[in-house]
């Protein structure tokens, strides 16, 4: 299980939020906040390391790529 | 995602690398790279790379550069950063400039544009959305001045003082 | 020794704003609207400093040239801004259609992304290419030029023919200046297609690399004589334009060069080879990163520096012959001293700000799709659509050009955004390819210290001003006489009875 920290002020929360929606198939994942961060604890549904490094890395840049999307942050 | 750190030879402070990830780690001073620049230099990186923003203090903030590509090598990695380094100190100074030069820059932009789009036609106007919903203005075209430019919007006149009986008389 | 400024005390009062650079022994200097001085360097240093008066040689020259705050002439300046920038008030000049992919050369550095002969599913077909030239023809520019590429543009020649006579009977109403152009190897050329094309007066452009052992070994016909077919073509329709009573120094084929690694060292070869065909014009194409070049890249690319060294040696040749009486000239040359010496902008959609990506040409892929530029089209066929825009089914021109792509390379190609551009004496003369930075950084951007493009359009330029600094009479002559754009009003076909708009600049 690998927990991923994003820090409100790097990432929207709405687009952390449809990345776990969006990779829910790929890996069971569990999402908790703070005031400062929401946590996503993700856990690959495939297992080899290249694949489990893959799912991790995809999250990360899908995460990144729609809270750019979304514009600047205020 | 705790793993060995080391740094390369010969490369900034600022910088890890986890070879074995074949990661990378920077850390900047956000008070010089905006947020802004990082986002433009990730987004150039998201294609070869998986990146991930982490906030370790408030006056710092650590990019991290994973290649997609499994064990790139310690070259690959010190050529990855130098050319994260390079794309962020472009994407921070464009900002700087393009601030500076906003006007210039979307006058030419409006005059490009409309130049090549001209008049719309009877085809264009009837699919145009006249509804009131709020459109993209990424240039803030439609921004009055004083919302662009951060003045307070003129005052209100003061009212006129009421006048006593007396005054209302001698006019 | 290089100027330092950290030695100076600098003057923030009396040089109004203004770029420098290097160049030799002497500073060029530029201002916003693009007037430019050489000075030595003792005059640059008295100039940043303020220690010049009225009255004296030096300040009268800056006054003149608009350099100073206190003779700054703000209207002259906005109206030499305008002059420049004029090709911004009307769009799509260049309407590129890609007939076919289909090819029956290989090149090296191919950028076409061809395709065999046998596939005919990249054939262009008579209704994706009608509403090709609607979509141009809806251009809000009076002057539209419509270029066959391809592939090879001769394999489907029927298309080509249908749009010659679809364009010309739609432009009765468009009422445009109408100009058709082809690039073509021309070896599937023949009487019968020739007469066509120089009834319906179809300039025709080709390419030639240069001597014939470097040509035929770097562009493959099956029957390796691929240089000998062109040479045999160009000298029939040159003869053909003569036999019209077209003047020959005006009207003959173009011939474009693109420089690989074996063509450096051959610049004299490719010079003569040029003349002796009786081209007046030498265009030293460097490789671009798409198509082949990309997967071949280790066989003919090149170290920019060693490409520069190429340029100025056989520009300097070509110098030379214009003495001897020979005419040609270099085509990067003519557009940057066009820029320099006339403060006008000769439109060359690739070096220009913003660049034409999308507001001075769309390219039509032979399956209808549309792109902002041949660049992009490029792109697209290497599995990358960042520039397709839409298509002739869906799209009409005005939807096209006012894409979200298209705003975004307008202000990716802006250089009074751009880090380096900025600070850049030759600002006022440049101009980068959103397309070929998005290649080549992978940032639309891109980052001018790492563009080959920048590289050699800095080198060119530095060669040019070098010249004006130190170049004889007669070499100052040529170099303006360069600048010359004669008009080749036989290509323009205005429809009958529509009064004709402005000449194309």
């Amino acid at each position: 299980m690998i927990e991923l920290r994003f820090h409100r002020d790097l990432y929207s929360a709405k687009a952390v939020d449809e990345t776990a929606e969006a990779f829910a198939a790929v890996a069971a994942i569990e999402r908790s906040e703070d005031e400062s961060a929401i946590t996503l604890a993700v856990e690959p549904r495939y297992t080899k390391p290249a694949q489990v490094r893959r799912i991790i890395g995809e999250l990360q840049n899908y995460a990144l790529a729609k809270t750019i999307d979304e514009g600047p942050r205020r | 995602m705790l793993a060995r750190e080391h740094p390369m030879t010969d490369t900034p402070a600022n910088v890890k690398a986890e070879l074995s990830r074949g990661a990378v780690n920077l850390e900047v001073d956000p008070s010089i790279y905006p947020l802004e620049a990082v986002y433009g230099a990730a987004y150039i990186f998201i294609d070869r790379c998986y990146v991930y923003l982490y906030r370790p203090s408030e006056t710092s903030l650590r990019i991290t550069l994973q290649t997609k590509e499994p064990e790139p090598g310690e070259e690959a990695l010190r050529a990855l950063v130098g050319e994260f380094s390079n794309e962020l100190l472009s994407c921070a100074w464009r900002r700087q400039i393009t601030q500076e030069n906003r006007t210039l820059i979307e006058a030419v932009t409006s005059q490009a544009l409309s130049g090549a789009m001209g008049s719309p036609s009877l085809d264009d106007l009837a699919d145009f959305d006249f509804s009131d919903d709020e459109f993209e203005d990424p240039l803030g075209i439609a921004q009055s001045w004083e919302e662009k430019h951060g003045r307070k919007t003129p005052k209100e006149p003061a009212p006129e003082p009421a006048k006593t009986e007396d005054e209302g008389a001698a006019s | 020794m290089s100027v330092d400024l950290q030695r100076l005390s600098l003057s923030p009062t009396k040089p109004a704003f203004f770029r420098w650079r290097e160049v030799g022994d002497n500073v060029v200097i530029t201002n916003f609207e693009g007037n430019f001085l050489i000075l030595s360097r003792d005059e640059f240093e008295a100039f940043a400093e303020g220690r010049i008066n009225a009255g004296e040689e030096l300040y009268e020259r800056l006054s003149a040239a608009n350099f100073l705050r206190a003779t700054y002439n703000v209207d002259r300046a906005a109206e030499s801004y305008q002059r420049r920038k004029s090709f911004l008030n009307s769009g799509v000049n260049l309407g590129i259609l890609v007939v076919t992919l289909r090819c029956n050369e290989s090149c090296v550095y191919c950028h076409a992304s061809r395709a065999n002969m046998d596939a005919v599913h990249t054939d262009m077909s008579p209704a994706v290419a009608e509403k090709a030239v609607d979509l141009f023809l809806a251009s809000t520019s009076h002057f539209v030029t419509l270029e066959f590429q391809g592939g090879e543009p001769l394999v489907n020649f029927p298309v080509i023919k249908h749009i010659i006579e679809y364009a010309l009977e739609q432009n009765k109403t468009a009422g445009k200046r109408l100009e058709f152009t082809m690039v073509s190897n021309l070896a599937l050329m023949d009487d019968e297609k020739l007469a066509y094309l120089l009834d319906k007066k179809v300039q025709i452009c080709t390419s030639i690399d240069g001597p014939e052992k470097l040509h035929n070994a770097q562009r493959k016909l099956a029957t390796m004589d691929s240089h000998q077919k062109a040479v045999h073509w160009i000298r029939r329709i040159n003869e053909e334009y003569e036999a019209a009573g077209l003047d020959p120094t005006l009207y003959h084929v173009e011939a474009l060069l693109t420089t690989t690694r074996a063509t450096l060292p051959l610049w004299k070869e490719v010079v003569d080879a040029y003349t002796k065909l009786g081209c007046r014009a030498l265009f030293l194409r460097p490789l671009d990163p798409f198509g082949f070049a990309e997967r071949t890249r280790k066989r003919v690319e090149y170290d920019r520096e060693d490409y520069l060294d190429y340029y100025r040696r056989a520009v300097d040749y070509m110098i030379e012959l214009n003495k001897q009486g020979v005419e040609i000239l270099e085509r990067f040359a003519a557009i940057f001293l066009t820029k320099i010496l006339r403060g006008e902008d000769p439109n060359f959609l690739d070096v220009r700000a913003p660049a034409g990506t999308g507001i001075g040409q769309l390219a039509v892929n032979y399956d209808g799709a549309v792109f902002t530029c041949d660049e992009g089209r490029m792109l697209h066929e290497m599995g990358d659509d960042t520039f397709l825009i839409g298509h002739v089914d869906t799209h009409r021109y005005r939807q096209l050009v006012g894409h979200e792509t298209v705003h975004t390379a307008v202000i990716a190609s802006n250089l009074d955004g751009q880090p380096d551009c900025t600070n850049c004496a030759y600002s006022p003369y440049c101009g980068t390819i959103p397309a070929t930075n998005h290649k080549s950084s992978g940032s639309v951007f891109g980052r001018m210290r790492e563009s080959n493009v920048c590289a050699v359009h800095k080198g060119i330029q530095d060669y040019l001003f070098q010249k004006l600094a130190t170049a004889d009479a007669e070499t100052r002559e040529i170099l303006e006489r360069w600048t010359t754009a004669r008009p080749r009003e036989h290509f323009v076909q205005v429809a009958e009875g529509v009064e004709a708009a402005e000449p194309t600049p």
